[in-house]
């Protein structure tokens, strides 16, 4: 298996050189059977890849040690679950596995567009393919997961016991599953380039492939802080690590193209900065894997150096040349058709979210790399920590909330200075309440206020767009609220399923700032000895200790009630790995709506059975877990096809049926006017 | 008149990120140095009282000395040349990948009189474990074996 698993990873190379010549060739001779050609050699690759994968998989699941990647990742006693994520879990697997999504991604954009977008298409193909082909390379040559050893270890080393958690099994796909699909977008940008077909079709594909991917990539940001929070024990979720920042830069890219490609399909602007937008993204996805993967800034993320950091700054060049010199090409005809009619309109707003996301974007990149950049210009090597990002990062993301409250409430071209009365009275007079309600609780940071008065105007502003909309809907349909709003929200997927999302950014808003309130106490407690922390009483029953045949667990049990109330038995725990001479830390947290008690058990004399405790009380935490799920349902709600995109995709199936291609760009514009 | 409120807002923007930025700058920076560069250089009195990172060294097998609770230890770091004896004085849970061996990334202060390091942060990654050179030592040694046979 794992022969035939190397031999289709290196027939894969050969099919994706073709597809990029055929699918190239194809387009520059408006040659349709090359174009084809190209196609099918596209869903070959990921037949093959698929192929390689599962030959990887089957030597992970039968224990074949001989292979390195194997006996690296993994070993005899892992539990099922790992053994499959162990994929993942070491350089040149996760690797494989980055292309084998790219090649899912492709052959995904070539079934489902293969008709919609003909003349885009084989640029599409070409980009994809040549993308996988840098993939492919990458690991016969320098990641090769199928290495042998020269012995077969009775045992492998097995994954790191802190990555064997569920969090960490579905972080990684999230995040990959994200940076790989910024390349679908990439490609139709660069395919719009190349063919010169720079009207809204590339919009409309950019924008439903930049959606999927910029959803994973959200939540894997967010799954990957979860599992920061409950693995690593130092009780936060966001250390602005580089390799965090490395997947948090795409993700503001794409979420400031979301936006601005608004402007486009209303006015023909920015066309120049969309561009550059969507291009950008996929550029700080490629940096970003760079960042990880080559060691040039230190991390705490721990793929080791290696000659892989090389490959990817010839691609990150690559990539950067043809799209500077792309959009220098086409200059001419990615200039603005209109120009913006009043400063007191939404456009306005979204240019301001726009330069508000890029700056945070900026500053979140200056930080990163200033290492480098100091190094170069001064010889001394500068790091920022995490308190700047902070400082910088708060003010930035305040306004930006604020954006995401006051862009629904201004019309489209211009906004009547009435209308911004009546729209803007409930929600500020609302937010100013919560605010002063805050204030008079005792909440005395400056910035949490701030904060929490934004995240009130926001909710009461969205909520009135919804309200309003289904008072309109109800007016002229005779329905009842609920039917009126579920079809207000159904008939406006985009614009609704948008508002959604913007209220789970409220949600994890609420949480961050509940970190200006985070508490932390040390504890050394004996058995049977109590402890007031905050307004929680808690005890310390017992140390446990019990062998299974992977670990020694030692547990600590801790009961914790407030006013007298029972709330829950605690159980930290420390796990000691029997192959591996590391211990992991598990925490215990009693999780509510209001905070998080949060119970770290640090060590303990084995003479007296006395331990330490470290507490940490994290207030609003939960708030940013509910976030993400709501997150992801609001853009599950704006992704669900339509009935237009219906109608769309039983066109194309005419269409590939023989219906003359004239015929259906007409019936096409039809249904999209 | 409508151009210039958006260049106007532009440049209030570009202004409040600059301020942020260099606001941001003034207290939150470490000079990142190996321990090479601050064993050759401690002389000189250059690092004192000055918040460095410390990269590129490994933890001493052996050197690791726990406090009671398993809280704050003691321990020694080299890169193969030099060595320094290190005490983490923060407050957090050290990271479980600290251990023997492990590569590790220390911020903190240098301090003269007891010519050690206060780290207030470790970071520390595992020499071999996520992905490694832990076979090579073994496959060095086997193919000795074969050229000697």
């Amino acid at each position: 298996m794992i022969d035939l698993g190397y031999f289709a990873l290196c027939l894969a190379l050969v099919t994706a050189g073709y597809a990029v010549a055929t699918a190239a060739m194809g387009a520059r001779q408006q040659n349709v059977a090359l174009m084809r050609s190209g196609e099918n050699a596209a869903l070959a690759i990921c037949g093959l890849l698929t192929v390689s994968v599962i030959g990887l998989w089957y030597a992970l699941l039968t224990h074949d040690f001989q292979v390195e990647f194997v006996a690296e990742n993994s070993n005899r006693s892992m539990p099922l679950g790992y053994t499959i994520s162990a994929l993942w879990g070491g350089q040149n697997g996760s690797l494989l596995f980055w292309g084998w999504i790219l090649s899912l991604y492709t052959a995904a954009v070539v079934l489902v567009n293969r008709h919609r977008y003909r003349p885009l298409m084989p640029y599409v193909v070409a980009t994809m393919t040549a993308t996988s082909f840098f993939f492919i390379v990458l690991n016969l040559f320098a990641a090769d997961p199928f290495v042998r050893l020269p012995f077969t270890p009775a045992d492998g080393n097995g994954l790191n016991p802190i990555l064997q958690h569920p969090y960490m099994a579905i972080h990684p796909p999230m995040l990959y599953t994200g940076m790989v699909g910024m390349s679908v977008p990439f490609a139709f940008g660069l395919a719009a380039l190349f063919s010169g077909q720079l009207d809204r079709n590339w919009l409309y594909a950019c924008r439903r492939w930049m959606l999927i991917p910029w959803t994973f990539l959200g939540a894997g940001l967010l799954l990957g802080g979860k599992w920061a929070y409950v693995e690593l024990g130092w009780g936060g979720y966001w250390a602005w690590d580089p390799v965090e920042n490395a997947s948090l830069m795409p993700w503001l890219a794409g979420t400031a193209f979301l936006h601005s490609i608004m402007i486009q399909e209303r006015k023909g602007m920015l066309k120049m900065w969309n561009m550059v937008l969507v291009l950008l993204t996929y550029f700080l996805c490629i940096l970003g894997t760079f960042i990880t993967r080559s060691g040039v800034i230190s991390s705490v993320h721990a793929f080791a150096k290696s000659n892989v950091g090389s490959y990817f700054a010839v691609f990150l060049t690559l990539i950067t040349l043809l799209s500077v010199g792309m959009i220098w090409y086409r200059r001419e005809s990615l200039r603005a058709e209109s120009r913006l009619e009043s400063f007191a309109s939404r456009e306005t707003v979204f240019l301001l979210n726009n330069w508000i996301l890029l700056s945070m974007l900026f500053a979140v990149l200056w930080g990163t790399l200033f290492p480098l950049i100091s190094e170069a210009f001064t010889g001394e090597k500068i790091t920022v920590g995490a308190p700047f990002f902070n400082q910088v990062n708060v003010p930035i993301g305040l306004v930006l909330i604020l954006l995401t409250g006051a862009g629904p409430l201004f019309a489209w071209r211009r906004t009547s200075t009435e209308s911004l009365k009546k729209n803007f009275t409930v929600p500020i007079a609302g937010g100013l309440a919560v605010g002063g309600l805050c204030a008079i609780l005792g909440v005395r940071d400056g910035y949490a206020l701030v904060s929490l008065t934004l995240c009130a105007f926001v909710v009461l502003a969205i909520t009135g767009e919804f309200h309003r909309g289904t008072l309109a809907r109800q007016h002229s349909t005779a329905e009842s609220y609920p039917v009126a709003l579920f079809r207000l929200c159904h008939k406006n997927r985009r614009r609704f399923g948008g508002y959604m999302v913007h209220l789970s950014l409220v949600m994890l808003f609420v949480g961050f700032t509940g970190q200006a309130f985070t508490t932390e106490r040390d504890l050394v407690l004996t058995p049977g000895a109590n402890a007031e922390v905050g307004d929680y009483h808690l005890t310390f029953e017992t140390l446990a200790q019990k062998e299974d045949a992977r670990r020694d667990v030692v547990a600590a049990a801790v009961t914790l009630t407030r006013g007298g109330a029972f709330l829950s038995t605690l159980l930290p725990q420390r796990h000691f790995y029997k192959n591996v001479d590391q211990p992991t830390t598990e925490v215990a947290v009693y999780a509510s709506w209001r905070e998080d008690f949060y119970l770290v058990l640090v060590g303990w004399d084995p003479k007296d059975s006395s331990a330490k405790f470290k507490i940490y009380i994290n207030p609003l935490v939960n708030w940013v877990w509910a976030g993400g799920v709501a997150f992801v349902l609001g853009a599950l709600w704006c992704m669900w096809p339509t009935s237009r995109d219906r109608r769309l995709a039983a066109l194309d199936r005419r269409t590939s049926q023989g219906l003359p291609a004239g015929d259906w760009d007409a019936q096409k514009r039809g249904i999209e006017v | 008149m409508q151009r210039h409120k958006f260049t106007l807002g532009g440049l209030v923007i570009v202004a409040g990120l600059g301020f942020l930025l260099v606001r941001g700058f003034e207290q939150n920076t470490a000079a990142h140095i190996t321990l090479a560069t601050l064993s050759q250089e401690a002389a000189t009195n250059a690092w004192d009282d000055q918040r460095i990172q410390l990269g590129g060294s490994t933890v001493v097998p052996g050197s690791i000395k726990w406090d009671k609770y398993r809280h704050r230890p003691e321990f020694s770091i080299t890169d193969g040349q030099h060595t320094l004896q290190v005490r983490y004085t923060g407050n957090a849970v050290l990271p479980d990948t600290f251990r023997d061996e492990s590569q590790v990334v220390l911020e903190g202060h240098y301090n003269p009189s007891h010519g050690l390091f206060e780290a207030q942060v470790v970071f520390a990654k595992c020499p071999s474990k996520y992905e490694g050179q832990s076979y090579e030592g073994h496959i060095q040694a086997m193919e000795a074996g074969k050229t000697d046979s």
